[in-house]
């Protein structure tokens, strides 16, 4: 035994279990910042301090993830205390990124995803960001809630697109409007990492004024009976396949101490689509439009005067979208057409088909897991899709997803057409190249289709896909991507 | 969360900083070299296995020397520091 010693450190450690820098090893970064965007709704106040953030610490670069946070590079150690005061003072959390620890533990209550046009979407049950608010005010910071096994990934939808793909997270929460009246019907047990399953209903309702302890108590359940043997099954997926849904149901019941009220959930629609280009609110003489980022990255001096153009028609907030898009929101109706101009001088033109809107990417750069920058690749995809069909896309509503692993982080395995980077050996080279995946109509997970495509090529053979559905007649591009699985067709390269 | 500092023997230091993820594994190294005197020895002893490799750059980078990096457990590492004069 030692003498034991003070070491100062009060003024940083305050910032502990609220705040966090990743690690990476990509584009000469040592660290990333994920800050979390509550709900999505980002104030003009929050948003220059991002803006300045990523001007000073972040090489002027931003990106939006699938969980609807912001995230930045290069961020050092020794800034990390000031920026972490910066985030403070405007309320503003990041992510606890326990990945990087090997053993199942450390994991948190990941930002809680919700449809990006809550409370001003035409047709949705609800307005679910009051909920999401006192949900992440609940879980942030708490250290019972810091050592969970894995992280746990919760979506809250009551959009009637399902935006947010419910069935993906570990909670899917889905509103429904039943005898009991509003609430939500839990979904459990979602993860698209290997091996992608869908979350399966409870055939539960729960109250509106139940859903925090309902959070809560799932929570506590993964945290206290989840798998911490072994990190590759620790997900609360593996648990709900190993316990069973009676069992969890059992256990949340004994803990909120009340039985839960049985709703059968087979005939909810769980369609899914997509918010692109702009829309009606539902508050009458204003539009929201979702700014076309594709890929999702943008520099700072786009962010900035995005904010601008917010603040010349008298908006005061932004939102962040799961699909990696800001939505401008709250646009007057005569305002309209002069914010859809600015927009296109700042580099976003959305006279483009929705594929401009839906094709996503991870940043699998900075993470180091591909070969390739894959976001880059997703550019070249989409425009050349563009220039090869142009508006005959229009009505062509599908995503594609570019993951640079088999983790899924763009979400490739539930896209109607997912990528997923590999590398082959060519006379002796090394190259970047690609798995083409298609989601057909007989499941919303995606299947592998062609195997090994060069990374170059990707696009042709992408091209020659969309060629053969369009010229094709056929009633989906479900029913398309089935028929191209079942007959295992090889296109060849 | 725990964070020990102590002297174990004279000019010989441990720091154990258990359940924090980056950046507090450096920042507080950092502050521990801080503390102690012109070539006395940093043992740090975290779970966070980035910070075995972030500790060692940030240290370096101040000038200080890296004097092995080692796993002790399953989930334990050591990083051994002398300070600069």
């Amino acid at each position: 035994m030692g003498r034991e010693l003070r070491l100062d450190i009060e003024a940083i450690d305050k910032f502990a279990g609220r705040y966090a820098l990743g690690y990476e090893r990509g584009e000469g970064s040592s660290h990333f910042l994920r800050i979390k965007i509550v709900g999505g709704e980002l104030t003009i106040e929050q948003a220059k301090v991002i803006a300045e953030l990523s001007e000073k610490y972040g090489h002027g670069y931003l990106e939006i993830t699938t969980r609807h946070d912001i995230q930045l590079h290069w961020i050092k150690d020794e800034d990390a205390p000031e920026i972490f005061a910066k985030l403070e003072e405007v309320g503003l959390n990041t992510d606890m990124c326990g990945q990087a620890y090997p053993e199942a533990k450390y994991g948190d209550v990941r930002n809680i995803v919700t449809c990006p046009v809550s409370g001003i979407q035409k047709g949705e049950l609800f307005n679910t960001l009051p909920i999401v608010k006192e949900a992440v005010k609940f879980f942030t910071g708490k250290q019972e809630y810091l050592d969970l096994p894995r992280k746990f990934k919760i979506a809250i939808s009551a959009c009637p697109l399902n935006c947010v793909r419910p069935e993906i997270n570990d909670l899917g929460l889905v509103a429904i409007k039943s005898s009991y009246g509003l609430g939500f019907t839990p979904f459990i047990g979602g993860g698209i990492g290997i091996p992608p399953m869908l979350a399966k209903p409870m055939n539960i309702y729960v109250g509106l004024n139940e859903v925090l302890d309902f959070m809560k108590a799932i929570v506590e359940i993964y945290r206290d009976y989840g798998n911490r043997k072994s990190k590759a099954k620790a997900r609360f997926k593996w648990m709900v396949e190993e316990f069973g849904i009676e069992t969890i149901r059992k256990l949340i019941e004994m803990k909120i101490g009340k039985q839960l009220r049985f709703f059968d959930a087979k005939n909810i629609n769980l369609k899914w689509g997509d918010h692109i280009g702009y829309q009606p609110q539902k508050q009458e003489g204003f539009y929201f439009i979702v700014v076309p980022i594709l890929a999702g990255f943008l520099n700072v001096k786009q962010f900035k005067k995005i904010l601008e153009l917010v603040n010349k028609y008298g908006g005061n907030k932004i939102r962040v979208s799961p699909l990696q898009k800001l939505i401008l929101i709250d646009i007057p109706k005569d305002k309209l057409s002069m914010v859809i101009k600015e927009l296109e001088n700042i580099g976003f033109n959305l006279n483009h088909p929705p594929i401009r809107w839906t094709t996503i990417a991870c940043p699998t750069n900075f993470c180091g897991k591909a070969l390739e920058n894959v976001k880059n690749r997703a550019i070249e995809i989409e425009e050349h899709l563009e220039k090869i069909f142009g508006m005959k896309l229009k009505e062509l509503k599908l995503r594609i997803a570019i993951s640079g692993c088999p983790n899924s982080c763009a979400h490739h395995r539930i896209a109607e057409i997912g990528l997923q980077a590999t590398a082959i050996k060519k006379n002796g080279i090394i190259k970047p190249a690609y798995d083409i995946y298609l989601r057909g109509e007989l499941s919303n997970i995606s299947q592998l289709f062609l195997k090994n495509i060069l990374a170059e090529d990707v696009k042709y053979e992408i091209e020659k896909l969309i060629k053969m559905y369009l010229d094709g007649n056929f009633s989906s591009f479900y029913k398309f991507a089935e028929k191209c699985l079942k007959e295992k067709v090889n296109y060849g390269s | 969360m725990e964070v020990k500092f102590e002297e174990v023997e004279t000019g010989k230091y441990i720091l154990k900083v258990i359940g924090y993820a980056c950046p507090f594994p450096t920042l507080y190294t950092l502050k521990a070299l801080d503390d102690i005197k012109p070539n006395e020895i940093l043992e740090v002893l975290t779970d966070s296995k980035p910070s075995c490799e972030t500790i060692p750059q940030a240290v370096t980078d101040k000038g200080h020397y890296v004097l092995k990096v080692e796993q002790i457990e399953h989930t334990l590492w050591k990083i051994v520091i002398k300070k600069k004069e």
